[in-house]
């Protein structure tokens, strides 16, 4: 059965979908097969990380969760050439990029339930070991579910007040949908931060086990634009963390 | 236990801010294993036995009571109880 791990924060741009896009190439280098679905349908952006460009023709959530496309063909395999080799594999189902679309999705809706099987589909026919989810910040139907699905669900925070106080209230959230495993990640730690103070006190805070302390990076910010830090940077105490991370998770979950 | 007083649940379709509100703990744990993999029928009875209690109601009146709410569904492809969100609606009868 295919596992699910859902990337979520309370508040916006804590580094959600460079950490989801990161993770799948972490795993897909351990020769597992990931899905990630761009679930962040209002500002979608995790396609530019893993190199994506939609064609005419290329379908995208969108199209399934407001149309008949099956979720087959929203998926697109992302593999880095770097990755190519192994049985490693990283499929992306990327969400719409143009404004009409997303403004109608917003205005129309879709059914939270079509989301759903659209997961368990797509792991099942692409005998996925695991699915990664990368959210839209905050809680509403859609975070809800993915929350509620998740085999383990990684919170990510940056070290500021209103990301403690609003981390709180989503692990309150996920402690009420029973979610099995959760994973605490700090990112943006600034350099003049003690990394083990900040761990001694999120563990402390939210009583669920820190995956991983990531610093803040001018480096990252210049990489992220639009490609893998992983990839382009393994050994970058960022990377390095990512890849701990992937190999914890791994082994938790597998 | 067994009450002659209708369900303590809410009427109408499920949703998660709903299932997120639901008491107690173990209606919650039903509803989100059928999100996630489905129950199979002993799993179905072992929650409904632990949640209706606390509801005031016998297993079967918790079951019943999911089900005509259409939260809960029987997957013939999955062989599982499935939890339904959303106002999925019967299918419409074929036009003449
Ligand atoms: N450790 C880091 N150091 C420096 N910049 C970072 C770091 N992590 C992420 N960023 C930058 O922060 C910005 C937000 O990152 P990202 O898009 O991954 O966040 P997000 O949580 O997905 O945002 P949103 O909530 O909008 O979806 C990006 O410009 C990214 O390059
Ligand atoms: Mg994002």
């Amino acid at each position: 059965m295919t596992r699910i791990l859902s990337v979520h924060s309370f508040r916006g741009g804590t580094g959600k979908s460079n950490l989801s896009a990161n993770l799948a190439a972490a795993f897909a280098a351990r020769g597992l097969r990931v899905g990630v679905f761009d679930t962040d349908l209002a500002s979608p952006g995790i396609h530019v990380l893993c190199g994506f460009t939609a064609g005419p023709d290329s379908h995208t959530l969108n199209d399934h969760l407001q149309g008949s496309i099956p979720i087959e063909e929203c998926s697109h395999d992302v593999t880095p050439s770097a990755l190519g080799g192994g049985r490693g594999r990283i499929y992306l189902v990327p969400a719409a990029m143009d404004g009409d679309r997303i403004a109608r999705l917003l205005r129309e809706g879709y059914e939270v339930e079509r989301l759903n099987d659209a997961l368990f589909s797509l792991g099942q026919s692409q005998r996925l070991d695991l699915l990664i989810v990368d959210t839209h910040p905050g809680i509403n139907e859609e975070t809800l579910l993915s929350t509620a699905i998740s085999d383990c669900l990684v919170m990510v925070m940056r070290p500021d007040q209103q990301d403690y106080l609003g981390t709180a209230v989503a692990i309150e959230v996920a402690q009420r949908l029973m979610v099995p495993e959760a994973r605490l990640v700090v990112n943006k730690l600034p350099a003049h931060f003690d990394a083990e103070q900040v761990r001694a006190r999120v563990a402390q805070s939210y009583g669920i086990p820190v995956g991983a302390i990531l610093p803040l990076s001018d480096d990252l910010l210049t990489i992220a634009s639009g490609s893998l830090a992983l990839v382009d940077v393994p050994s970058h105490p960022w990377s390095a963390g990512v890849t701990q991370l992937a190999a914890d998770l791994a082994d938790a979950l597998l | 236990m067994r009450s002659s007083e209708p369900l303590a649940l809410p009427d109408g379709p499920l949703s998660m801010g709903r299932l997120l509100a639901l008491e107690p703990a173990a209606l919650r744990q039903l509803l989100t294993m059928g999100l996630r993999a489905g129950l199979a029928e002993p799993e179905l009875d072992a929650c409904c036995a632990a949640a209706a209690p606390l509801l005031g109601h016998s297993p079967e009146q918790l079951r019943a009571g999911l089900q005509e709410r259409g939260w809960l569904r029987w997957d013939p492809g999955r062989q599982r109880w499935r939890t339904r969100l959303g106002s999925e609606r019967p299918p419409a009868p074929p036009q003449a």
